[in-house]
């Protein structure tokens, strides 16, 4: 009874914040304390919603951002699931592959953008392989990691069955290392959505795309089209984080913490 | 293979300039004071954002560690601010803000802050009840306590929250100078881009890890030189 009471208290002074900057940003905007070509209302940015070419773009652009975030996802995690697995279980790629890869990931991820956009342009192909880029490497480095952590103890097991290197693989090594996995699958998701934002951001280019619509907006300064689509944004991250971690959270509910 | 490629030119040098190049275009770069002049403004404007928002992440990460009410009052609201990446607000920053060092300031002092503000307040919350207890056994006062007990044993996770922090920093402050600005090293990037100077573009990347890599060794180098007893005690 007590903590039902405590856990209502909490929720309510917690909504008091951001009830509290929303209503400022309602106030600033109807009594324009800020320029109306800077800040406009909520209701006059969900007003640009009753425009059909922004509704359409808007809508268009949802799509193509999740259709650009599977491509990306799909490929980087598959190249990063084989290349991690790689690295765990053969000295050899270790030693030619390893070194280089620790290189390339001191540069930070968005730095990679001009030179992407120079070899593959700045159309849907350069976006993709940015956001496959991005969700490479954390699988990649979980696996790998994942798969040494692995107890010798676990893999002598397999060794004195005279298990056949695949069994020992599919029978000990994948499943103790299949926490690990699911982690690194789970960031990298995240960093997928994170970085085809920012490819949309940051490429340009005429392709849809619901940060190219954000940039739309400021070209042609727009104001509640820039916060219609951060919003849009904003909310889809929220959505797209609770899904992926519930997901993952959901799939490791064997294993005790 | 890179070298053998472009001595042998299988793809243009246009697309792929050749080690040498790089080089040539490095101290280039340095003599026409390109790289010392933009890496500079980059590294006051790092410095800046890390002190900002490491003031506000320590202030905001105690208080919420320390206070029910505080966090009652703003811990839901910052874990949803947390969700969603400081890449997704600038343009509504650039919006409000303009492009101005300012808006550098609140990206990087946003980024900084939120991994240091979980970590301090996640640290302060888990320090074991028993050092508490000590303390309140030899009624201290609430300021040596703070001083004694609860920041030495929040440290090493607040630390671990500066690292992050900093990284964030970086790495945001490159990405808002490709997005708005006049100077800095995101910037001489992405105007080498457009010039399709891809030796000078190879050249900026190359400093941008080889910065992350030093910001992150010399704060470990802190570190460890402040958490040295830790390893005794634990």
């Amino acid at each position: 009874m007590h903590a039902l009471r405590s856990g209502i208290k909490v929720r309510w002074q917690g909504a008091v914040l951001p009830l509290l900057l929303f209503g400022l940003w309602w106030l600033s905007a109807e009594y324009k304390w800020i320029s109306p070509t800077v800040l406009v209302s909520p209701a006059r940015m969900l007003a640009a919603l009753g425009d059909p070419a922004i509704r359409d773009t808007l809508v268009g652009g949802i799509e193509a951002s999740a259709v650009r975030l599977a491509e990306g996802a799909i490929l980087g995690i598959a190249i990063g699931v084989f290349v991690g697995f790689a690295l765990a279980l053969s000295g050899l790629a270790e030693r030619l592959f390893g070194p280089s890869l620790n290189a390339v990931r001191q540069i930070a991820m968005f730095a990679w953008i001009p030179l992407l956009t120079a070899w593959f342009g700045n159309g849907d192909l350069g976006k993709v392989l940015f956001v496959a880029f991005g969700s490479f490497f954390p699988v990649a480095m979980g696996i790998c990691e994942g798969v040494k952590a692995v107890p010798s103890q676990l893999k002598e097991v397999g060794r004195v069955y005279c298990l056949s290197p695949w069994l020992q693989f599919r029978m000990i090594i994948l499943p103790a290392a299949t926490p690990a996995i699911i982690t690194s699958l789970q960031l990298s998701l995240l960093l997928s959505w994170v970085s085809t934002i920012g490819a949309e951001y940051l490429m340009g280019g005429m392709a849809q795309g619901v940060g190219t619509f954000v940039m739309m907006g400021q070209d042609q300064v727009r104001p509640d089209v820039i916060l219609l689509g951060v919003t849009v944004i904003a909310l889809s991250g929220f959505v797209f984080n609770k899904l992926v971690r519930s997901t993952s959270r959901y799939l490791l509910r064997w294993r005790q913490i | 293979m890179w070298t053998a490629n472009s001595r042998y030119e299988w793809i243009s040098p246009r697309i792929l300039p050749s080690p040498s190049d790089i080089a040539k275009a490095f101290a280039s770069m340095i003599a026409d004071g390109d790289i010392s002049m933009n890496l500079g403004t980059s590294l006051l404007r790092v410095a800046m954002g890390f002190v900002v928002g490491s003031a506000v992440g320590l202030g905001l990460g105690i208080s919420m560690g320390l206070s029910q009410t505080v966090e009652a009052w703003f811990g839901p609201f910052f874990r949803i601010i947390t969700q969603i990446p400081t890449l997704v607000w600038i343009p509504l920053l650039m919006q409000l803000l303009g492009i101005d060092e300012g808006l550098k300031l609140v990206v990087m002092a946003k980024a900084c802050s939120i991994p240091i503000t979980m970590t301090t307040s996640d640290g302060i919350r888990n320090i074991p009840k028993k050092y508490l207890e000590v303390g309140q056994v030899l009624s201290l006062p609430r300021h040596i306590l703070l001083t004694k007990i609860i920041l030495p044993g929040a440290l090493p996770s607040i630390f671990n929250g500066l690292r992050q922090g900093l990284a964030h920093v970086w790495i945001s402050l490159v990405i808002v100078e490709m997005m708005a600005s006049t100077n800095g090293i995101g910037y001489l990037m992405s105007w080498a881009r457009t010039l399709f100077q891809l030796d000078d573009v190879i050249v900026c990347m190359v400093l941008v890890g080889a910065i992350g890599f030093a910001l992150d060794f010399t704060l470990r180098r802190v570190e460890a030189r402040f958490l040295r007893w830790h390893e005794g005690a634990a």
